[in-house]
Parts: structure tokens; C-alpha cells; sequence
């Protein structure tokens, strides 16, 4: 047992060790390339996915907000960290706006995690008392409510309404969202790990049991829809720098989707599964199913219904595939760990010995 | 001896029906008291009342001589629930100086000892976790366990109740010596219902009785004084009846528990219970030892049968 934690421990600081090195590579000579545009974004999806995880997956609130939480925590962002000198050209249209101070970058996303936690409180008191689709539609419905408000001239000053917000704080290596993605997700799974984790999984299983059981439903549902916001917006603060430009029009309920989308296909109730999933999502989306809205001629035949649009038919159609036929998603609700991928390969090996052995004796 | 439960009162009316109908009992310190009658009398309701799961419509709950759950119903509802304590709500009517009976003035000093507001409209309706945070534990009559989680799990969740940690100070795992401590607990419960060497197995596959079994385990992991356990024997054979009968002996003796539980099989309960009471359409029609329920005329009438039937 011992020579397995310590054979596990060399494997993930190796493994560690690779993904960093492959990491700095692609900052250094492949920085504008679509690689790297899929990584920056792939990070930043997993801390969505994995937020939203801990909310569907591993507290049982079938919560939609996530677009709004996050739109929240990229203005929130925007807004206080946009440089004094520059408010002036992207306020253009409201007088430089009446935020007239900067925060530093780190404040800044701290605050893009507090706010929407903030707005989480303030809907959860009433919401959270709803149950599955009632919930859905209540969170749904504050995200659309909330990017109305942001998008209304009466706020223009605070939100410059529905222009563009520019010109704030950014990074600029690869490394940037992949360090705060790994810190936030990190902290998610200690926490499902611990004792509130337990009783998050309690609530999921059976609310009357837990209830009877001495655990607060209206307290830990509560902890578990801020802790799921705060980290939210701070994927969206991340998703603004990414972007470099924030338009409340791009947080769609699509978005939502999207994201619901890469918890499904990854697992529902598996960390590494919403990882892999926000991944392989953001690769197809951006990168890999890029060449079916591609009209030019393919092997010199004209495929008359590939144009823009087509991939996301495709897109569908996988998706209607992963619903119907693999229900558990890539990773179902287990976590990748070296002991599972070792006995993985034990069985294969096992099965081919008696296939081996079956074809033998006869 | 000590009072541990007490119910005085306690009406649970959902719409036109009437679920539980003033029914008044009393469970005392080391007692197994069994609570018993056919199908819709209300027992579950009662016990629903009891944890918290229902307000009451009328009356009140004490535990350890402390009132958890109250519900006086004002206005024209009072004439309808006056209860067995006409007096409680004429002192609640009558100005103070009214008051001349001495008796009626000693009791109610008695009962404002126990609960300030006992002459108040103050309703008094906590959620089933505090009450279970109190020191009462139950189980369910169609098990409720937590599918996903293991044995060893579904126990350790029910000792969240009794962290000292919170949020963070768990998540950045600050709370170790705690979570070892409880851990050890856990152990050492599985021991002792006999559960350890399927410790690590889902609860769900687990056979029947061992899951009613674990469910009990579960509720002791809470640190209960009080047990209420809702139809344990349901769907058992007559061979793991005897096993459970034996095990809810081992449990009384070895954690110096309290129980109240709902129970149809007649050999558990006259083997085990201290004392019977019975219930028929929310009304409770008897009390007493086994003996005296065994050979009470309405009891028999309402639900053992004639003896012919019972010993079959």
C-alpha cells in the first residue's frame, strides 16, 4: 500500500512536471497559436465547469446562473481595474464613468469572486428553497434579468451599458489562468473532500435523510451555491482578461449551456471528468470541428453543406449521441486516480491472457 | 425517574383529516415504549410531529423537560383544540388577577418553568436538524440511505453534526485531530453492530437487514438520548425479526439508549417493549404494560383480533 502512495506520488509530480514544461513551450514559441488560445480557454472552462460541478454534481441544485455569476465577476472585474488615465476613451459615451479608481490585479479578482457572491446570497435566500426544475428556471431567469440590468442606460456610468469594456488589467503568459484555475479548483476539492463535502453528497443522495441527520439544508445549500458563485465570477474575471474585452451580450444563457454541456460530457460528480471535458469541448468547439463551417473545397469535391453554422448541427448530434448512449459521461462520477488506470491495464491484460489462453485450447 | 420525551396534546390535522387527534404520551429515561395500531392511525405522523418533519396543528413537545415544538392555535381554533388542559387556555384567556384557584396558579408556574412562553401565541417550530442536534435520532420506515456513500461513509456524515470545524478551517483540512477522532468513532459503532468487515461496501448493496441495521448505526452515530425507530422489523423475516429484537436489546443495554419505536410485528414488541401505547384513526385508545394491551377489549377489537388470529 505505502509503495503505491509513493509510486502515485512520483507519477503526479512527473506527470506536474510535463504539463508545466509543455506549458512553458507553448508560451514561448507557439503563443498566438490556436494551441494556445485552446489551452488559455480550457482552463478557464474548467474552473466554470468544475464550479458549476460542485453545484449539480455534488450538492444536487440543478442551478443555471452560472453565465450570470460569471458576467458578474468579469465586470466586476473590468470595471475596477481599468486604468484612471484610460476611463475617459472607454467611457466614452457616460463622461469617464464615476468609478475614478484603479485596484490592483489581484484585488480585482478577488472582488470578481466576492460580488457574485454577494448577488448569490441576496437570490438564494428566496431560490434556494425550490427544488430541481423550479430551481433551473429561477437561476435561468436572474443570469437573463441581471444582463438586462448591466446592459441598461441608466447604469451606463457604472457598466457603460452595452459598450465594450477595454483596457483593463491583463495577463499575458498562458501560465496566468492556469495558476488560478489549479488554486481555485484545488480548494473545490479539498472542500468536497472534507466533512461539508460529505454532507453536500448527504444532501444529494436524500435531503429528508440528511435533514434527519442533523444537516442544515438551508445552510449548506446556501455555502454550496456561494462557494459555486464566488468561483464562477472569478472564471469570468478570467474569461474577460482572456477576451480582453467585456460585453455583457456574450454571457448568454447559451453559455450556460455550454458549460452544463462540459459537466455532462466530462461526468456528472467528477472533478477530472469536468476538466477533461471543458478541454476536449473548447478543442472541438474552437479548433478541431473548425473545418466543417469550412465551404472551400475539400479533396477537391464541393460539400455543398459545409458552411458556417455546420459545425454546430455536428455539434448537436454528438451531443444528442453522449445524452442518449453515455449517460455517465467520459469519467461518471468517478475521479482519475494512478490505482484505477493501473488496474485498468491489469484487466486488459488479464482478458487478452484468457482470450489467449481460450483461442490456446482450442 | 427521569422524563426524557413528552407529548401533550398533540393534534395533526391536514386539511379535513385528522392525522394524530390530541394524543398525550410520555417516554421515560431506559425505556423501550412501543407505539402501535393499524395502518393510517397516524404513528408515522406522530413521529413526523415529533422530529420536526410537521409542525403540529395543536399542543406540544417537550425533550428532557425542555419544550422543542409548540403550536397554540388562536381565535375561534382554540374551543376546537382545547385538549385535556382546558386550564392552559383559560389562564391564557384570563387577565392575571383573575386567577384566584391556587391550584390552577400552582401548575401554571409548573409549566412556565419548563417553557417561558407556554401562555404565549409564540410558535415554536424548529427544522428537523436542530431537533436531531438536540439528542434525538430516528430511523425510517422505507430505509433512507445515502445510495452513493459507503458503509463506512453514510455513518461518518452523520457525525458532520457534532464538528466543531467550519467551512474553511475543513476544507484547508486545519481539522485533522477532529476527523481522526470521528473516524475512530465510526470504527469503533461499526463494531459494535457487527457492520465493520463491510465497511467499505455501498450501502445499497448491502441485504435488507443489514441496512436496517446500518440505518440504526447511522442514527447512533448522531450521539442520541433518545431513539425513535419507525417500523424496524418492516418487511423482515421471522428469523432476522429475532436477530433485530435481540440487537435492539444489545443497543438499550450497550449505549443506555431510550427508544420509542412503531412496530407491527406483535412478538418484537410484547418481547421487548416496556411500555404499549395504541393508536386507532389519531386517537389513542390504550396504554399500558404488554400484558395489560394484550388484554385490553378495545385494543383487541381495533387491531390484535381475537386470539385465534393473533397466534397465527
Amino acid at each position: 500500500m505505502k509503495n503505491n502512495k509513493k509510486r502515485n506520488l512520483l507519477l503526479s509530480l512527473i506527470l506536474a512536471a510535463i504539463c508545466i514544461a509543455f506549458l512553458l513551450y507553448v508560451d514561448k514559441f507557439q503563443h498566438y497559436s490556436m494551441l494556445a488560445t485552446v489551452l488559455k480557454k480550457g482552463a478557464i472552462y474548467s474552473l466554470v465547469a468544475v464550479s458549476l460541478n460542485l453545484l449539480n454534481g455534488f450538492t444536487g441544485l440543478f442551478s443555471l446562473g452560472q453565465a450570470g455569476f460569471m458576467m458578474i465577476g468579469a465586470y466586476t472585474y473590468s470595471i475596477l481595474t481599468i486604468p484612471v488615465a484610460d476611463r475617459a476613451g472607454v467611457y466614452q459615451y457616460f463622461d469617464g464613468g464615476i468609478v475614478q479608481f484603479c485596484v490592483p490585479m489581484i484585488v480585482g479578482l478577488i472582488l470578481a469572486g466576492i460580488v457574485p457572491a454577494i448577488f448569490a446570497w441576496l437570490i438564494g435566500l428566496p431560490v434556494l428553497k425550490l427544488k430541481s426544475d423550479y430551481l433551473a428556471i429561477a437561476t435561468l431567469g436572474f443570469a437573463e434579468i441581471m444582463r438586462a440590468i448591466i446592459q441598461w442606460k441608466q447604469v451606463g456610468p457604472l457598466t457603460n451599458a452595452s459598450n465594450l469594456l477595454k483596457k483593463f488589467a491583463n495577463f499575458d503568459s498562458i501560465l496566468f489562468p492556469f495558476i488560478v484555475s489549479a488554486i481555485c479548483i484545488g480548494f473545490i476539492v479539498l472542500l468536497i473532500n472534507s466533512t461539508y463535502g460529505r454532507a453536500f453528497k448527504a444532501i444529494r443522495d436524500d435531503e429528508i435523510a440528511a435533514e434527519a441527520m442533523g444537516i442544515n439544508l438551508a445552510k449548506h445549500k446556501m455555502q454550496a451555491f456561494l462557494i459555486s458563485s464566488f468561483f464562477a465570477g472569478i472564471g469570468g474575471a478570467l474569461l474577460a482578461m482572456f477576451q480582453s474585452s467585456v460585453q455583457a451580450s456574450t454571457f448568454t444563457s447559451t453559455m450556460t449551456y455550454e458549460i452544463l454541456l462540459i459537466v455532462v460530457i466530462g461526468g456528472i460528480g467528477s472533478i477530472t471528468g469536468s476538466i477533461i471535458g471543458s478541454f476536449l469541448y473548447i478543442a472541438c468547439s474552437e479548433w478541431w470541428l473548425r473545418f466543417l463551417d469550412d465551404p472551400a473545397p475539400y479533396l477537391h469535391v464541393n460539400i455543398s453543406f459545409m458552411r458556417p453554422g455546420f459545425r454546430m448541427l455536428v455539434f448537436s448530434v454528438v451531443i444528442m449521441i453522449v445524452v442518449l448512449f453515455f449517460r455517465k459521461g467520459i469519467m461518471g462520477d468517478r475521479e482519475f486516480s494512478w490505482d484505477g488506470i493501473f488496474n485498468f491495464f491489469k484487466k486488459l491484460c488479464k482478458k487478452k491472457d484468457k482470450s489467449a489462453k481460450e483461442v490456446a485450447s482450442k | 425517574m427521569k422524563n426524557v420525551l413528552k407529548v401533550e396534546n398533540v393534534t395533526m390535522q391536514f386539511g379535513g383529516v385528522v392525522a394524530v387527534d390530541n394524543l398525550t404520551m410520555e417516554v421515560n429515561e431506559g425505556e423501550i415504549v412501543a407505539l402501535i395500531g393499524p395502518n393510517g392511525a397516524g404513528k408515522t405522523t406522530a413521529f413526523n410531529v415529533i422530529t420536526g418533519v410537521y409542525a403540529p396543528t395543536n399542543g406540544r413537545v417537550c425533550f428532557n423537560e425542555k419544550c422543542i415544538v409548540r403550536n397554540h392555535p388562536t381565535g375561534k381554533m382554540k374551543k376546537a383544540y382545547k385538549g385535556e388542559h382546558p386550564a392552559m387556555y383559560t389562564a391564557q384567556l384570563a387577565p392575571e388577577e383573575a386567577l384566584e384557584d391556587e391550584a390552577l396558579k400552582a401548575w401554571k408556574e409548573a409549566q412556565k418553568e419548563r417553557d417561558e412562553d407556554a401562555f404565549s401565541d409564540h410558535v415554536l417550530a424548529p427544522t428537523p436538524d436542530k431537533i436531531t442536534a438536540l439528542g434525538m435520532a430516528r430511523t425510517f420506515q422505507n430505509i433512507r440511505l445515502w445510495k452513493s456513500q459507503t458503509v463506512f461513509d453514510n455513518v461518518l456524515i452523520a457525525k458532520h453534526l457534532r464538528r466543531t470545524s467550519n467551512l474553511f478551517t475543513a476544507a484547508l483540512h486545519l481539522n485533522a485531530k477532529e476527523e481522526a477522532r470521528q473516524r475512530a468513532e465510526v470504527l469503533e459503532l461499526l463494531k459494535l453492530v457487527g457492520l465493520e468487515d463491510v465497511k467499505d461496501e455501498l450501502a445499497t448493496s448491502l441485504p435488507y437487514g443489514k441496512q436496517r441495521r446500518l440505518e440504526i448505526a447511522r442514527a447512533l452515530a448522531t450521539d442520541p438520548t433518545l431513539l425513535l425507530l419507525d417500523e424496524p422489523a418492516a418487511g423482515m423475516n421471522p428469523q432476522e425479526t429475532l436477530e433485530l429484537t435481540q440487537f435492539i436489546g444489545e443497543i438499550r443495554k450497550n449505549f443506555h439508549m431510550t427508544i420509542l419505536l412503531i412496530e407491527h410485528h406483535m412478538d418484537l414488541v410484547m418481547d421487548i417493549a416496556d411500555r404499549i401505547y395504541v393508536l386507532d384513526f389519531g386517537k389513542l385508545i390504550a396504554q399500558g404494560t404488554p400484558e395489560e394491551i394484550q388484554s385490553n377489549e378495545h385494543v383487541i377489537d381495533a387491531y390484535l383480533g381475537v386470539v385465534e388470529d393473533a397466534e397465527d
